[in-house]
């Protein structure tokens, strides 16, 4: 029949030593990780976001034009954590056949603190016709 | 305090183990997340172009090559889309087979594209009968976007190259063809 040995103060100590180092290192690793999963996260909800409330903002104008991408786009961007004032929108006029096409240029520059250059501007583009509804 | 031999063994190999899992699993979300966020935006942009190309047919009444070699510029022309090269195949699908036209342009991947080239084999349009409705004609668009210089790409070739592909179609009225 096998006893253990109880452990000596010695032995003890040791024992907490390494448990408080692999604590200091795996803890620290894991709150990398974390927010390293945070970042990776938030940057593709604003990529996602960005890209489909712009199209989404072109299609709207496409069938019911007024309002214009701007204002349509902001609206839409309102409650998901976009800064609106950094919102650039650009537009100019390219052809397709017979058509003229206004093509647009979304950007929109965050900042990711885990990332080297700690910024990444988010961009997307789609062209809008003049005459879409006539399409019916 | 100071740690024994073994202690910091173990220490070691416990984190470089750990460590080099979390890379993975980064890594792999990293590509995971962006492939479907390409997936996303070049579906809307073969959506967006389908339209607009059947708005053309519709207005000068012609099918016109020159017209999808500038549909795929368009595409091409966008500084953000650096990182792909891309292929367009068009077809111009009808219930009558003389009608039938496919375009493929682009020096991306437009050869395996699998999407639908037939009316028949479309989905939701089946049902109508030939006989009592005017001939139909639809335009489908596969956009087939290479990935080239992606970060790690040739680390792992088989599964960070795999081509995105996005397919749209759009009816056009037959009084235009």
């Amino acid at each position: 029949m096998m006893f253990n040995k109880p452990l000596t103060q010695g032995k003890i100590s040791q024992q907490q030593g390494n448990i408080a180092v692999e604590m200091a290192f795996s803890l620290s690793l894991f709150l990398t990780t974390l927010m390293a999963t945070i970042e990776i996260t938030r940057l593709f909800w604003m990529g996602y976001w960005l890209d489909y409330n712009f199209h989404q903002a072109i299609k709207d104008v496409a069938w019911n034009p007024g309002l214009g991408i701007e204002s349509r786009l902001k609206t839409r961007l309102d409650s998901k954590l976009f800064d609106n004032s950094k919102l650039t929108i650009k537009q100019k006029t390219v052809p397709l056949g017979s058509l003229y096409l206004t093509e647009y240029t979304v950007s929109y520059p965050a900042r990711f603190h885990f990332l080297p250059q700690q910024a990444v501007t988010f961009n997307s583009t789609s062209w809008l016709g003049d005459n879409e509804n006539d399409i019916i | 305090m100071t740690l024994s031999k073994h202690a910091q063994g173990v220490i070691a190999v416990e984190t470089a183990l750990t460590l080099s899992a979390l890379v993975i699993i980064l890594l792999f979300s990293l590509q995971v997340g962006r492939t479907l966020y390409w997936q996303q935006h070049f579906g809307y942009i073969a959506d967006r172009l389908t339209k607009l190309l059947v708005l053309d047919i519709q207005s000068s009444n012609k099918l016109d090559s020159a017209t999808f070699d500038e549909a795929l510029s368009l595409i091409e022309d966008d500084m953000y889309h650096k990182d792909f090269s891309f292929g367009l195949t068009i077809h111009l699908l009808s219930d009558d087979r003389n009608h039938e036209q496919s375009f493929n342009l682009g020096s991306g991947c437009n050869i395996i594209s699998d999407y639908a080239v037939k009316m028949e084999d479309l989905e939701r349009v089946t049902a109508a009968e030939k006989n009592k409705i005017p001939t139909r004609y639809l335009l489908g668009l596969s956009l087939c976007a290479q990935p080239s210089g992606w970060i790690l790409q040739s680390a792992i070739p088989g599964f960070l190259e795999l081509p995105i592909q996005r397919q749209s179609y759009y009816p056009i009225n037959h009084n235009s063809i």
